[in-house]
Order: C-alpha cells, then sequence, then structure tokens
C-alpha cells in the first residue's frame, strides 16, 4: 500500500545541492511492517518524510514517486494531501520536547487536530480519552501540557494521537530514542499489540537494530542514502548478504554469545555533499575491491523478498565467516 | 539558547577572519566601510574641516553669514548662528567615536559583570542583581538621563555617565541567562572537581564563552549609545563647547529654522541613521555567527 | 503549575523593585547640592533664620532614613508637594498632562505592536525568498532614524510645506468646524495626532517587527510544526499556530518597548509641541521645579514597573513551561 519507487531527493542548501536520497525502492504491504534502519545521517527521516509527503520546502524529488493506497501522493497538491493526512496515514516523531505544541494543553491538540477534519469536540474528547486510555495513560493528564510529562509520556500521547482517526498506516521515526529501556520495551509492547489489534501498517524508522528486531517482519538496512538490504529480519540479521549489515549485526551484543566481542565499523558515513562514486560504503568495507570504488552497485534480488546491493552478494556466505571476525573491522576509513 | 562555538585552535588567525567577517557579504562590508570612514574623518578632523566649527562667519561686507544655503564657500550652508555646517558634521564625528567607545567599554564591564556574578552565584546576590536590573529596565531612560544631566550640569562626560548607568540592563539580562546554561555544563563541573575556585571558574572558563555575546551586545549597544547622546542634546542638554550632532538639530529647532534650513537639519540626522545602520548591519554578520540558524 | 503562586511570586518582586525605585530617586534628586530650601533661598524670598525655621518645618534636619520614610509615604499616597514655578499643588498640573500623554503615546505603542507583528509574521513566514531578505534590511532603517529627526522631517514636509497637518500642539485653540467630517467629535485632535504618532510608530516597530521574524524563523523548524502539517491542520491554522508560539518574545520585549516609549514621547512631545507629561518633565527640569520633576520621573517610572509586571503575568498565562521561574 506504500510504495517508494526509485526514489531521489536533494536538499538546496546555501553550498549547492545535497543529494540525501538516491535511487530508493521500497515497498510496504497493508498490515505490515517494515524498519528503516541505519547510521545518523543516512537519509532515514528523509525517507520518512517523503512517505508522508512530509518534506520541507527546500527538499525537491528529483526522481520517482511515492504511491500510497494507489496515488502518487509526490506531486499532489496540499489540499487533496490534506484529505489523506491523520485519517489515512499517521506520523509519529519521536517524543522530543517540542514535538507537541508547548503552550497548548493535550486535550486541545486533540481538539484542533479533530477540527481540522470536521470533527466537534465532544466526540474529539470522547475518542481522546479511550485513546489514552488504550496506551495506559490517564485521562486527567489531557489536560496537562507536554512539558509536564516524561519522555515516555510523551511518547505514549503522540501514539495516542497517531490513532485518532484510525489509520491504515503509521509511519514512526525514532520513537524508542532517549528513553530508558524499561520505558522503551513498554512503547514497543504497545506498539505491536495496536498493530495487531488494528491491522496498521508500520513505517519504523530506526537505529536501534533491536527494537526494529521486535517490532518489524521486514527491514531496510540504508547507507548514505541507498539501500544496501531488504528483506526478512530475521534473515537479514542471522545470515546478512551486505557486508554493512554484516558490520551492523556484529556490532550488537548477542545474548546467545555473551563473550562475542562486539566491533565497530571504523571511520564514519560520507558527507553527502560530496558524494563519492561506486558503492558509498567501498571506503569502509573490509571486502572492497577496485570496481566497489568505481561502479555503483545496483540493488538486485537475491532470493525471493530479500535484495541486496553489492558486487559479491553471490559470495556472501564466505565474506560472513570472515566477517565474524573482529580484527577485520579495524581498518582506518 | 545560542550555542556559542569555541575560538579555533589558532588564535591570530581566527582573530583576523573574526576582523574581515563583515566583508562576507554586500551590507555588511558596506557597513564596515562607513564605520571606517567615521573613523578615519573623526582622526583627521581638523583637518578635513574648512572651518572651526565654532567660530562665526562673517561676508566680506562684514554681515553674519545666517542661514546661507549651500555654496561653494560652504558647501553645506551655515546655521542660524553662522557657523559652518559641514565643520560642525565632520567634528562631530568625534562626540560619535567618543560617546560610543567610552560607553560601550563601561556597558561592557557593568553588564558583564552584574550577569556572570548573578548568573553564577544565585541565591541572595542573584536576587538582588536582578532586581537592580528590572529597576534599570524600569527606568525610562530619556528622562533619568534629563534629570542627571540637569543636576550635574550638561557636559560630555555627565551624558556618558548616565547613558551607562542604565545601558547596561539588557547585556547583564543576556549575559546572566547565558551562565545560566553554561554552569551545568561538564567543563565547568570538571574544573570545580579540580578544585579551581570560584573566581577562576568565572573569569577563566566561563567569561571567554560569553564574551562573544556579550561583545554582540556591545556592538548594538553603541548604536543606542549614539542616539541617546543625540537625544539628550537635543532635548537641550547636550555641552555647550561640543558639536554633537543632536546638538545641531537642537539649535536648528529652537531657531526655528526646520522650515527652510533643510542643509542644516538633514546632514546631522542623516549621519546619525547612516552610523547607526552601518552598526546594526556590522552587528547583524557577527549575530549570524552566533546563531547559524540565522543564515 | 499554579498560575496564581507564579502571579504572587512576580507581585512580590515588583514591590522590592518599587522599594528600589523610590531610593533611588531620593538619593537622585538629593544630588543638588544643599536642600529644596536652598533653592528657594536663592530667590531671595527668604533670610536665614526663616530658612532654619522652614527646613524645621520640612523634617529636613531629621535624619535621612525618617526622611527617607516621610519621602516614600507621600509619594504612595499621593502627596507629591507644591510646585515651584507654579505655585500650586503638583498634583493640578500633573494629572492633565498625564491624560494629554497617553492619547499619544497608547496609539504609538499598541499600532507599532500591531504593525510590527503582522509585517514580522509575513516576513517570517517568507524565508528564504528575495522579498524577505530585502525586507528585513528595509525594516532595520527606521529603527536607525532618530525619533526626532523623523518628527522633524516630517514636519517641514507635511505641515509646514504641504499643509496637510498642523505644525504642533494638541489642540487648536479656536476651532470652527467647516465641514461635516470636521465636526466629527475629537477630529480636531486627531488631526493633530496623525504626524506625531506616525513618527512614533516608524520609530518603534521595527523592533517588534524583527523579534517576531526572528522569533517565527525559530518556530518554523520546531518539530511541532512538521506535526501540525501532519494532522492535516490548513496553512491558516499552521500560520496560526507558528504566531502563537512566536508572540512570546514580542510579548516580554512590549514591557521593555513601553520603556523606550515613555523616552521617545518626551521627544515627540517636544518636537511636537505636544502638552503632556514628557514635555513638562524637560521644563521642569530646566526650571530647577523639582517636586514636578519628580511627580513625572516617578509616574513614569511606576507605570513602566507596573507594565513590566502585567506582562509578565501575561506571559505566565499564556506559555505555562515560565511559571517555574
Amino acid at each position: 500500500m506504500l510504495a517508494l519507487g526509485n526514489l531521489a531527493i536533494a536538499y538546496a542548501s546555501r553550498s549547492g545541492q545535497v543529494q540525501a536520497i538516491s535511487g530508493v525502492s521500497l515497498r510496504l504491504e497493508a498490515g505490515g511492517s517494515l524498519g528503516l534502519v541505519g547510521e545518523s545521517g543516512c537519509g532515514k527521516s528523509t525517507l520518512a518524510l517523503a512517505a508522508l509527503a512530509l518534506l520541507p520546502p527546500e527538499a525537491r524529488i528529483t526522481q520517482g514517486h511515492v504511491r500510497f493506497e494507489g496515488a502518487d501522493i509526490d506531486r499532489m497538491p496540499e489540499k487533496s494531501l490534506r484529505t489523506l493526512r491523520w485519517r489515512r496515514m499517521a506520523y509519529v516523531p519521536q517524543s522530543a520536547q517540542n514535538a507537541l505544541v508547548p503552550v497548548h494543553s493535550l486535550r486541545r491538540q486533540f481538539r484542533d487536530t479533530a477540527a481540522a477534519h470536521g470533527m466537534r469536540a465532544g466526540e474529539a474528547d470522547t475518542r481522546a480519552e479511550k485513546l489514552f486510555r488504550r496506551v495506559e495513560l490517564d485521562p486527567a493528564v489531557l489536560d496537562r501540557f507536554p512539558h509536564e510529562l516524561s519522555g515516555g509520556m510523551r511518547q505514549r500521547a503522540i501514539i495516542a494521537m497517531a490513532l485518532l482517526f484510525g489509520p491504515s498506516l503509521l509511519v514512526a521515526d525514532e520513537p524508542t530514542t532517549g528513553l530508558d529501556v524499561i520505558v522503551q520495551r513498554q512503547v514497543v509492547g504497545l506498539l505491536r499489540d495496536l498493530r495487531q489489534e488494528h491491522g496498521l501498517a508500520l513505517l519504523f524508522i530506526s537505529h536501534d537494530i533491536g527494537v526494529v528486531a521486535e517490532l518489524c517482519a521486514n527491514v531496510a538496512v540504508l547507507y548514505a542514502g541507498q539501500v544496501m538490504e531488504t528483506g526478512p529480519t530475521a534473515d537479514v540479521f542471522s545470515a546478512p548478504l551486505h557486508p554493512y549489515a554484516m558490520g551492523l549485526a556484529r556490532a550488537f551484543p548477542d545474548i546467545r554469545f555473551p563473550d562475542r566481542a562486539v566491533i565497530s565499523i571504523a571511520g564514519h558515513p560520507p558527507r553527502l555533499s560530496a558524494a563519492p562514486t561506486g558503492c558509498p560504503f567501498a571506503p569502509r568495507c573490509p571486502f572492497a575491491q577496485a570496481v566497489c570504488h568505481s561502479v555503483v552497485p545496483p540493488l538486485l534480488e537475491a532470493a525471493p523478498g530479500r535484495s541486496v546491493a553489492c558486487h559479491f552478494a553471490d559470495r556472501a556466505g564466505e565474506l560472513r565467516a570472515r566477517a565474524s571476525d573482529a580484527a577485520l573491522w579495524d581498518i582506518a576509513a | 539558547m545560542t550555542e556559542i562555538a569555541l575560538p579555533a585552535p589558532s588564535r591570530s588567525r581566527s582573530l583576523r577572519r573574526a576582523a574581515l567577517l563583515p566583508f562576507t557579504s554586500w551590507s555588511g562590508g558596506f557597513a564596515a566601510l562607513v564605520l571606517l570612514c567615521v573613523v578615519l574623518v573623526a582622526l583627521l578632523a581638523p583637518w578635513l574641516s574648512p572651518y572651526d566649527p565654532l567660530v562665526n562667519n562673517f561676508n566680506p561686507a562684514g554681515q553674519l553669514r545666517r542661514l546661507e544655503p549651500p555654496s561653494s564657500a560652504h558647501w553645506l550652508g551655515t546655521t542660524y548662528y553662522g557657523l559652518d555646517v559641514l565643520a560642525q558634521l565632520i567634528h562631530g564625528t568625534r562626540i560619535v567615536l567618543i560617546v560610543g567607545f567610552t560607553c560601550a567599554v563601561l556597558i561592557a564591564l557593568i553588564g558583564t559583570n552584574v550577569g556572570l556574578i548573578a548568573g553564577y552565584y544565585g541565591g541572595r546576590i542573584e536576587t538582588v542583581l536582578m532586581r537592580a536590573t528590572d529597576l534599570a529596565f524600569g527606568i525610562p531612560f530619556i528622562p533619568f538621563a534629563v534629570v542627571l544631566v540637569a543636576l550635574l550640569g550638561p557636559s560630555l562626560w555627565n551624558a556618558i555617565i548616565a547613558i551607562s548607568l542604565l545601558m547596561w540592563r539588557s547585556t547583564a539580562r543576556v549575559i546572566r541567562s547565558q551562565v545560566l546554561s553554561l554552569r551545568e555544563r561538564g567543563f565547568v563541573r570538571a574544573a570545580r572537581i579540580a578544585g579551581a575556585s570560584d573566581l577562576r571558574i568565572l573569569y577563566v572558563h566561563i567569561f571567554p564563552n560569553v564574551l562573544p555575546m556579550a561583545l554582540l551586545y556591545v556592538a548594538f549597544d553603541i548604536a543606542w549609545a549614539v542616539l541617546a547622546e543625540a537625544s539628550i542634546a537635543f532635548l537641550g542638554f547636550g555641552d555647550p563647547h561640543q558639536t554633537s550632532w543632536g546638538q545641531m538639530l537642537y539649535l536648528a529647532y529652537v531657531s526655528g529654522s526646520i522650515r527652510q534650513a533643510w542643509w542644516w537639519t538633514v546632514p546631522p540626522g542623516a549621519a546619525l541613521s547612516l552610523f547607526v545602520i552601518a552598526v546594526f548591519l556590522v552587528g547583524r554578520e557577527y549575530e549570524r555567527l552566533a546563531n547559524p540558524r540565522l543564515r | 503549575m499554579q498560575f496564581w503562586a507564579y502571579a504572587a511570586r512576580r507581585a512580590w518582586h515588583t514591590a522590592i523593585t518599587l522599594v528600589l525605585l523610590l531610593v533611588f530617586m531620593y538619593v537622585l534628586f538629593r544630588l543638588v547640592p544643599g536642600d529644596p530650601t536652598t533653592i528657594l533661598l536663592g530667590t531671595g524670598e527668604l533670610t536665614l533664620e526663616a530658612q532654619a525655621r522652614l527646613r524645621e518645618l520640612w523634617g529636613l534636619d531629621r535624619p535621612q532614613w525618617q526622611q527617607f520614610l516621610t519621602y516614600a509615604g507621600n509619594l504612595l499616597t499621593g502627596d507629591l508637594g507644591m510646585s515651584f514655578y507654579f505655585r500650586r499643588p503638583v498634583v493640578e498640573i500633573v494629572a492633565p498632562m498625564l491624560g494629554n500623554t497617553l492619547v499619544l503615546m497608547i496609539p504609538v505603542v499598541v499600532l507599532a505592536i500591531l504593525l510590527g507583528v503582522a509585517a514580522g509574521t509575513w516576513l517570517g513566514w517568507r524565508r528564504g525568498e528575495r522579498i524577505e531578505e530585502i525586507g528585513a534590511v528595509l525594516a532595520l532603517i527606521p529603527r536607525a532614524l532618530p525619533v526626532f529627526w523623523i518628527g522633524i522631517v516630517l514636519l517641514a514636509l507635511f505641515a509646514y510645506e504641504l499643509r496637510w497637518f498642523p505644525i504642533g500642539g494638541m489642540r487648536q485653540a479656536f476651532f470652527y468646524p467647516e465641514t461635516w467630517y470636521q465636526a466629527l467629535p475629537f477630529f480636531d485632535v486627531a488631526r493633530h495626532l496623525v504626524l506625531p504618532v506616525a513618527t512614533g510608530v516608524l520609530a518603534s516597530m521595527a523592533d517588534p517587527l524583527m523579534i517576531q521574524r526572528t522569533a517565527l524563523i525559530e518556530v518554523r523548524h520546531e518539530d511541532f510544526m512538521i506535526l501540525a502539517r501532519a494532522r492535516g491542520l490548513t496553512e491558516r491554522a499552521q500560520r496560526r499556530l507558528a504566531r502563537r508560539n512566536a508572540i512570546l518574545p514580542v510579548l516580554t520585549y512590549s514591557a521593555i518597548m513601553v520603556g523606550f516609549a515613555f523616552g521617545g514621547q518626551v521627544l515627540l512631545e517636544v518636537v511636537f509641541t505636544w502638552p503632556g507629561m514628557g514635555r513638562l518633565m524637560v521644563s521642569s527640569v530646566s526650571q530647577r521645579d523639582y517636586p514636578v520633576a519628580q511627580a513625572t520621573f516617578f509616574l513614569m517610572a511606576a507605570v513602566v514597573i507596573g507594565l513590566n509586571l502585567l506582562v509578565d503575568l501575561a506571559y505566565g498565562w499564556l506559555d505555562p513551561r515560565i511559571r517555574l521561574d
């Protein structure tokens, strides 16, 4: 129901154009769940905003399309988009201090959202109270202000508001980041239950692989604005095909192997204003060859439901074995 | 609150870059040139000025050159009292610089220290200092300056005192809120644990970080101080021995000459405005440095 | 967070500030060498013996702190003494002038804020477009022009040359309306108001404009603005939300602005010969009429301090986060 087709997005900045996303294609089925993982700055948030047609004016879609429930929303006029907004697709941002309007009570914000779609205040209140109870918040909190709530409470309030009209798509951008582990657990559990109850499709952006593994059936690994690998979450992390995914899988402690050394991929992502040629991960890839630095590997289907963008995807098994050696990753960028 | 970038490693290189910053944009460059001109004119005033600004001019027939429009002898004409307008305009730059610079230094000293001490120590000291700042905000400036100058006598020095005694208030408030946010930062805590004394923390660690903000406000305060002195002079409380631009406008108004003597009324006002705009524009360039989101 | 606890705290701070103001004024007006009787001595009306008796009568021989208390008490209860110059109670002289000043000052402040906020919102919403860059620089220009100079230029142009408006004052001494609109109430005052108000607004609107513009630019980047668009709010509703969140700095500034407004008011009244408190203050200081000078000064400062309190309360009402201050 949500499809990004060969999408490319560029930001206009003082020093010229910055290509934030290059040729990304993703699919999300109705009721499905897709996680987007990657380091900071890889373009995850940009993709999330693009999926909701929420890109700021300085961002331009230079190529491709965004299709939601059969309609091309990337070139839809704002007026038509408004009928879709919140009713069919909702946004759950990170619960930062200013994610909600600081000077209005939560009840007021529910009412304003409702009013924008022609719902009366009375019904908005009823729904708000019901939703609050569902996310385990005391309805009395509705009369509070955002800064009076803890991070976890705010996040749950944001989720509650997102469900106001029972959308079919929820785009969540780092909803668990910045919360302590216990609260994270609650939010993840809440999202999982809600998905089952309402049959929501979930696009979940995070840099925390552990959380994505719990919530999302499928995952797409992003690097420097390009997709490196996609597939069912369990498969991608137990048997990754792309070196970057291999590195990520080894960068988290695994409870099955408590003594295994955690690696960190040396170096840092490229600056998007100075885009390198060839595979964007080549500078940091321990398996990079000459072809990797000159030719961009296309995203190809390696197995049913799994795609990877790597010149040496057919040798993934062998590379994976070598990747388990921690010393391999200690190369200078 | 704005984040201040800590100084770059090479001191002299960053200083030079800072000094040349205004020239990175058209408006900033133009403004900086204007200010440089003012400084130059002020320094070279006795040589540049065609006449003595306070000496009456007479024509060959022995009559006072009263309210003469611009001519080849007097490029900007003469005043009601036969004084050359251009000469007064040129010498006025000195007042502008003296007032601007002195007030800036005094305001910076008082305001920054009040802000530093109030923000750092908190408690009673902060309450007292902040109420004093509230008081300074509550007192309307012109009435206060008028009263003070009337009581102490109309002189440039008294005007400077009157200006500085109140204008430190904005700097104090801003510096205090800066200090409040810096106080809990890592490097301050580290210094405290290392056993540094309060004074040392305040002036060696915190002060350099509020300095850019302080300097920015001081830059704007220069403009206000100059306008303030002009206002005091316009009300008739200016220093009679000096030729400030505000005083020129006072004499023009009081002698009933504003109706016809545009050569007398326009130049001083235009000069004041130009100077203040230039200070604003230059200040804006530095403000962009402190707050990148304004770019 | 309880609003009333915050309000009480603010009121207490204001009280302290008022006390400080009284002390400050007490000291300030005694910078003159000698005491109030010396001035009368100079006019040759007092013998030395009579002066001693007068000093006793006025309590000038009592300790300073006692004098201060009497002084403070008098000011606060409205006993403002007698004018040296007019030989009448100060209250009689100042009261009508206060009204005249407000007639000029209130329109200036209100219009400056309204126009400044509107223009600032307009500019801030169009950030990044050419017109905004130019507009921002243009908006700075009136701020730099000395208010009295604007007044002089407008006077020379519109009053003297074009004769559209009167040269000064608040009313014409003998005004006989000739047309129907001239017969409207307050017409005479209104036409006297145009130039001074235009001057004052021109000079004062730049600050609210720039503050609102900067605040709006910052607010537009906030997360809740993205969320507002995602929630399906109309562009109007979004703009209103931005303005509502951006207005707080302007509100704080408006209190400071009134302080400046008094200063500008003095200049306006002098240039346009408006019979208000500002002009009275300047003339009374020149004439060494200290009771009047003191009274006007106190009134102005007290009004500004009071307004600061009102704005603090309004801010606390509008922005719940600040009540923790």
